[in-house]
């Protein structure tokens, strides 16, 4: 490995990749090929010294950690809160820094996931298996060319395609499955097939399916000494199947395209809380969603472009086959449609030595139409008209000495939405929200302040279904972030052993006005949207990262890497609305004000080994602090071993996982039992 | 204040006729034992049973005798006997207490059928259920002793008048999830335990209480749409209908005084509730607590001690525990009890 692909590697990877990929593994290759002076698609925002506080995970280091889905990602990342109904197939969705879930915007390489139903995604339903890597920004990405729509998140979840690469074959085969504990089953294949120096194509095909008949305890009082008894989990069975087709142009050195089309088609039976002395089980959902998406991007020497173009199609149903009315059946269908379209011009001053730019601005328009149709009557259904524009600047002057490492990043994002009824009148909502950052990068040190205000326009639920509707103002969210990031590589200790260790520290304040705030009004089906919340959040995000990398003998055929991730959140999330209320000042639901996690892989010549631990205080169900309403804290450890070895052509890696591994009893949602100790094996032929 | 109180006390002690003399307003109450039913927030199993002494108020006391919880959604309660009935509908079952400790004295596992609502008779406990049903409880063995099948949507509260009963039929899903309301009440007959009749009332009846052998009260709440809500009197000899000129979400009956309050909401979802007495007889309605409209805008629950007439009012808000409001039948506030989530009744 020569110098270059060694900082490469450090600056970009270093402290969340699997130490595997520095040897052998090709998913990194992206990355470190040393001519990666072309565009890419896919450069991972800078994770250590960004605008924004950034996490990066490769898909290798969790696949070394037993992570599947993309949740299983995105809760290991610093300042994130997962809600997790339990189960392979529970709803899982993410909020981070005491924000609500529906200021997190997923994108699949940049291009914003919808859902103009929820407004929130699961991620359950993604899964990692062809993905390169997985990164998490607060405020925005810190990257250039942006949509707007990116640019309008709260914070973002960004999952990346893997790009092909190839050796002395035109083509990679990769195949294999997992089955484990509980009805486990996952197989999948990859095919990769070079058309010509500058087009490559990529299948991916999953399957998904676990019985979920997981044993619990249930106790029958907040004490764990009252009674209790062992059960199992119930119409807790799922399916996913999901299919994955991308085409990679290379038009030029400056021109790129990638086309990438998704299938997802899942069943999911649906348990439910558990309910102290009953059983329950007739209720089911099945989902099926298409996209296809279209990323065009053209790097010049003053100007860029990108554009982005994506039509999704989403079906959800929803049945109870023992409901009280004549049939006995529920059925609830929704159908969303979506068109989108963004184009993003960039100027910008040409790149000095160290690769950055002096100056540069940019323009994003997003345009969006997106349709949400129902088995219910036709009043219900609803067209949204969605035009985002974005004003972008960055600013790095030479200076003189220390001042040199200045930049100084803004914009101004205009949102204008408006919702098509029948019989109703058209609602517009429109909207000016700034962002205005300031770095300074000394070295390998840096500081960094933020702040960002973001709205959010009220979903279709909360306007229209099932709500006594009222005319709702967009949440507002305002965000203060100061941070500081160090590096130190101990290369110079020994030729045999490289040391490096970074650490983050993010300190934040974080104001929600006007929350939409959803009350039962006097039944479970109707409910009373108001934009009664306030909520203030202060927080610190801590990360830190060590990586060991060394040889057991001369010739370094025999190599050792070990990385510890150490990750610790603080979240005082409280309620400001009503200083007579019962929750004023108090910690707001499933909000933890303490969280963490550890991660440890270690790669050597005889055995892989991974291990990672979440950690997760205590929270509240309810929005008043009391004993009862309390939800205990946990800690999920897990670790997985595996192995590649050769045989004939195939490379063969072997797989085992505990998670689970001290078979904790805990709840993330109250009255979701999570899976105690389970295990999964996996084999995978690679050709 | 003072002039409100005398005022207030005077026009309860009209209206009700329960007061032969006014009391002082430091006259102790005569309040010795209350138990407050929390309904708990779905899917949550916190339902719980508060007790109230005089000045003294125990949480959890079902769990604490009983080192289980009550359930999920306890949706009613009745002291009939030597018993208090609950009825747990997300747990399915019927728990029957010892009100001396607590402790359960037989849990009744009504099998998926979602209890709602009960109502006592010559030895019978009768249960409204989801599966649209009512069951019948022996209270001597505590066990089903015999089901009767309604014909309209999913029953809500019910009332016995004249060996009748008369159960409101309320609301279901239909099969496309839209909420469908019904507007009848059902009449079963008690000696042969099945249906014999309905009565047309206004949409979605949900609260019936018998004022006396020939007339029962029923609170239809409306589609929350273009079908207003309504609050009835029906006098079961003729079958005529006589609204009450104030609309009622929850009421109680107290001899010929009807307690109800009323809840209302303005754009900005700040809600807010009238409470008013009406005379059982001509049904001209006084308000009372009108001090109170603000602290008890999320009002759930109002109950009527019939022996000392104080008046109770359970103020539940979402996600917070609720409180229950202890006036003295002269609409002074005598006491306020912090309790569980959502109290929604109090017994004696």
């Amino acid at each position: 490995m020569n110098l270059r692909k060694f900082y490469v590697f450090i600056v970009l990877l270093a402290p969340s990749l699997s130490p595997q990929g520095w040897a052998q593994d090709t998913n990194i290759r992206t990355f470190t090929l040393p001519e990666v002076n072309v565009v890419t698609l896919n450069v991972p925002p800078e994770r250590l010294h960004g605008q924004t506080p950034t996490q990066i995970l490769s898909s290798a280091a969790l696949s070394q950690q037993g992570s599947t889905l993309l949740s299983d990602a995105a809760r290991r990342f610093v300042g994130v809160t997962m809600k997790d109904y339990g189960g392979v197939g529970g709803v899982k969705t993410v909020s981070a820094r005491g924000l609500g879930s529906q200021f997190s915007t997923l994108a699949v390489d940049g291009v914003a996931v919808n859902d103009c139903q929820n407004g929130q995604v699961d991620l359950g339903r993604y899964m990692l298996g062809n993905s390169s890597y997985i990164s998490f920004a607060n405020g925005q990405e810190d990257q250039p060319l942006q949509s707007a729509r990116t640019l309008a998140a709260g914070n973002i979840l960004n999952m990346r395609t893997h790009i092909p690469e190839f050796g002395t074959r035109p083509f990679n085969l990769k195949a294999g499955a997992e089955i484990g504990s509980f009805g486990y089953f996952m197989p999948s294949i990859s095919y990769e097939q070079r058309i010509n120096d500058r087009m490559s194509a990529s299948f991916w095909g999953n399957f998904l399916k676990s019985d979920g008949d997981y044993p619990f305890t249930l106790y029958y009082t907040n004490s764990r000494t009252d009674s209790s008894s062992r059960e199992c989990r119930k119409n807790s069975h799922m399916r996913l199947g999901t299919a994955d087709l991308n085409f990679f142009y290379r038009i030029d050195g400056d021109r790129r395209l990638h086309v990438k089309t998704h299938y997802m088609q899942g069943f999911h039976a649906l348990p439910g809380p558990v309910v102290f002395y009953t059983q329950r089980g007739s209720e089911h959902s099945t989902e099926r969603l298409f996209f296809s998406q279209a990323h065009y991007r053209k790097t010049g020497r003053h100007w860029d472009w990108q554009f982005l173009g994506k039509y999704q199609r989403t079906t959800d149903t929803y049945e109870d086959t023992a409901a009280n009315n004549a049939t006995r059946l529920l059925h609830n269908e929704y159908h969303q449609q979506e068109g989108y379209l963004s184009q993003t011009l960039r100027c910008h001053a040409p790149k000095r030595t160290d690769g950055h730019e002096a100056f540069s601005i940019s323009l994003s328009a997003d345009e969006t139409l997106s349709r949400l149709s129902s088995n219910l009557d036709h009043d219900n259904d609803v067209l949204r008209l969605s035009a985002l524009g974005a004003l972008s600047a960055t600013l790095q002057p030479d200076l003189p000495d220390f001042l040199d490492g200045i930049r100084v990043n803004a914009n101004i994002l205009g949102t204008w939405v408006c919702d098509y009824r029948p019989n109703e009148s058209a609602t517009p909502w429109a909207r000016l929200s700034p962002f205005a950052g300031i770095t300074y990068r000394h070295g390998q040190f840096s500081l960094r302040y933020f702040f960002k205000e973001v709205y959010r326009v009220p979903n279709f639920n909360e306007l229209y279904y099932y709500t006594v509707g009222r005319p709702l103002r967009p949440e507002r969210a305002r965000q203060h972030n100061i941070g500081a990031s160090y590096k130190k590589v101990f290369s110079e200790l020994n030729q045999d052993l490289v040391v490096s260790s970074s650490a983050t520290v993010d300190l934040y304040l974080n104001h929600v006005d006007d929350k939409i705030v959803a009350i039962p009004l006097q039944n479970m089906f109707l409910w009373s949207m108001s934009n009664l919340g306030k909520v203030r959040i202060i927080g610190a995000d801590i990360t830190g990262s060590t990586s060991l990398s060394g040889r057991f003998d001369l010739n370094g055929l025999r190599r050792y890497d070990i990385v510890l991730d150490l990750g610790y959140s603080f979240q005082h999330a409280v309620d400001r609305t009503d200083p007579d209320s019962k929750n004023y000042g108090h910690q707001i639901p499933y909000t933890p004000v303490h969280s963490g996690n550890i991660a440890v892989t270690a790669t050597t010549p005889w055995v892989d080994v991974g291990y990672s631990a979440m950690l997760v205080g205590k929270r509240y169900h309810m929005h008043q602090n009391t004993p009862s309403n309390m939800v205990k804290g946990y800690v999920d450890q897990g670790v997985t071993l595996s192995h590649e070895f050769d045989l004939d052509k195939c490379s063969i890696n072997v797989k085992m996982q505990i998670l689970n591994i001290f078979d904790v009893q805990y709840e993330v949602v109250r009255s979701y039992p999570m899976m105690g100790r389970n295990y999964r094996i996996g084999l995978f032929c690679t050709l | 204040m003072k002039k409100l109180t005398i005022i207030f006390a005077a026009a309860l002690a009209l209206a009700t006729g329960c007061t032969e003399q006014p009391t002082p307003d430091d006259a102790p109450t005569g309040l010795q034992r209350a138990y407050v039913l929390n309904e708990g927030s779905w899917g949550s199993n916190n339902g719980s049973l508060s007790r109230i002494t005089p000045d003294k108020v125990t949480n959890n006391w079902f769990a604490n005798s009983n080192q289980r919880g009550l359930g999920d959604l306890a949706q009613d309660m009745i002291h009939y006997g030597t018993t208090l009935y609950i009825a747990v509908h997300g747990s399915n079952t019927i728990e029957c207490v010892d009100p001396a400790n607590g402790i359960s004295r037989k849990q009744i596992d009504m099998g998926g059928r979602g209890p709602r609502y009960m109502a006592a008779h010559n030895g019978k406990v009768y249960v409204s259920c989801y599966d649209k049903t009512i069951v019948r409880i022996d209270t001597a063995t505590l066990a089903i002793d015999a089901a009767c099948r309604l014909s309209g949507m999913q029953p809500e509260q019910l009332c016995i008048a004249g060996n009748k009963i008369y159960v409101c039929n309320g609301w279901q899903y239909g099969s496309n999830g839209t909420v469908e309301y019904d507007s009848t009440l059902s009449i079963v007959s008690l000696s042969d335990f099945s249906e014999t009749g309905k009565i047309t009332v206004g949409a979605n009846p949900n609260r019936i209480k018998a004022i006396d052998n020939h007339r029962i009260l029923v609170a239809c709440l409306g589609d929350y749409g273009d079908r207003a809500a309504t609050t009835l009197v029906i006098d079961l000899n003729d079958n005529s209908q006589t609204p009450l000129s104030v609309n009622a979400t929850n009421f109680d009956i107290c001899g010929d005084s009807i307690y109800l309050y009323h809840t209302t909401y303005d754009n900005n979802m700040n809600t807010s509730a009238q409470f008013y007495v009406v005379d059982a007889g001509n049904l001209t309605a006084t308000p009372i607590l009108e001090d109170y409209g603000n602290a008890l805008s999320s009002a759930y629950g109002i109950n009527v001690d019939p022996v000392s007439k104080d008046l109770f009012i359970c103020n539940s808000r979402w996600g917070v525990n609720s409180d229950v409001y202890h006036f003295s039948r002269n609409g002074k506030l005598i006491n306020r009890f912090e309790t569980g989530i959502f109290a929604s009744k109090v017994v004696f």
